[in-house]
């Protein structure tokens, strides 16, 4: 036994002898792996599926661009910000624009449970969080961000443009 | 070259699981063989294996040459026992759960001494760093070129024959003391 040229040890061959043995799991292997993919779609539904997942997440990103390039389109009226909640009591919009104090800019509610403020941006770009009843933090569900681990809870992001 | 396992691939792609295993059960001897010397323990290497082949079937239609797909699934299971070892030993050397008393005195012509010889050999074997280890493994033990070996794991061909290399000497050195 060689490698490379260079002649293997006769302990290592004989190792080796004993290494290259078959050794087998037996059958038993593959019922437990049939057991798992017997719930599965086929691999070509899979590979499917994945295509469409993705396309799906490119999907939203494009509807992210749109959601932001009409808020960034929005005129001297201020830019809304909205949420269904029925049920909540008070709810406030905390960000980047109010410093992140919770008190400052609060939501009113409609009669069909919808809560909205306007609210007048400098040009730039702000994360922000609805703070539900003061204690649930909920994103805004027209304006979902990626997670950023620099945040512990749910948050939305807006761009403004300079054209306000 | 099994011609036969193309077949299954394409068959299997459509959900075919009668195919799929038979296409497992072509491929469980080789890929036993190298889970059990990789992990050395049966439980591990079972649960490696069986994570591997899951994950062949979910990808399997992207496999691009159903004519190598033992190749191709080969890798899914080198890289599941690798993550599998590092989670063991870290990267370190991982434990032998089968060595019994009297193991140190084994030597390798003695009949009576074949099963201590063979915890040995799994003992040196496990002694080893997970990268050595499975260098020697797919060098010596499943005959890959290290052109193979580099597409496999992504390390370089220097790095690989170093690997090798110092796999073997570990071996040695470990294997002599026992037969002293």
């Amino acid at each position: 036994l060689t490698d490379h040229g260079r002649e293997l040890d006769p302990i290592v061959g004989a190792a080796l002898a004993e290494l290259r043995r078959p050794a087998d799991l037996g059958p038993g292997v593959d019922a437990a792996v049939l057991a798992q993919v017997r719930r599965l779609p086929s691999p070509r539904s899979l590979r499917f599926r994945q295509r469409m997942a993705g396309a799906a997440v490119m999907g939203a990103a494009a509807m992210l661009l749109v959601v932001f390039a009409r808020v960034r389109a929005a005129g001297e009226a201020g830019i809304p910000f909205a949420i269904e909640a029925p049920s909540a009591s008070s709810i406030s919009v905390v960000g980047d624009f109010n410093d992140w104090n919770p008190s400052i800019t609060p939501l009113e509610r409609s009669r069909d449970g919808r809560w909205t403020v306007r609210l007048k941006l400098r040009p730039g770009r702000y994360r922000y969080s609805y703070l539900v009843d003061g204690t649930r933090w909920v994103a805004d569900p027209a304006h979902p961000a990626p997670p950023d681990r620099d945040f512990d809870a749910p948050t939305s992001l807006v761009t403004v443009r300079e054209t306000q | 070259v099994d011609d036969r396992l193309p077949v299954l691939v394409d068959r299997a792609v459509s959900g075919d699981l009668d195919a799929f295993a038979e296409l497992v059960g072509r491929l469980r001897p080789r890929f036993s063989r190298y889970a059990l010397r990789m992990l050395g323990n049966r439980e591990d290497a079972e649960e490696a294996l069986q994570d591997a082949l899951v994950r062949v079937y979910r990808r399997l239609a992207t496999c691009r040459d159903p004519a190598k797909v033992e190749a191709w699934a080969f890798s899914i299971l080198v890289n599941r026992c690798r993550t599998r070892a590092g989670r063991l030993g870290r990267l370190g050397a991982i434990q032998i759960s089968a060595i019994g008393p009297g193991a140190e005195a084994a030597t390798v012509a003695h009949p009576a001494h074949a099963l201590a010889w063979r915890e040995e050999i799994e003992r040196a074997l496990g002694r080893l760093p997970s990268e050595q280890r499975e260098a020697f493994l797919l060098r010596h033990v499943e005959g890959l070129s290290y052109g193979e070996m580099v597409e496999l794991t992504g390390a370089g061909r220097s790095a690989l024959k170093m690997r090798v290399l110092r796999a073997c000497e570990g071996m040695r050195r470990d294997l002599q003391g026992a037969m002293d």
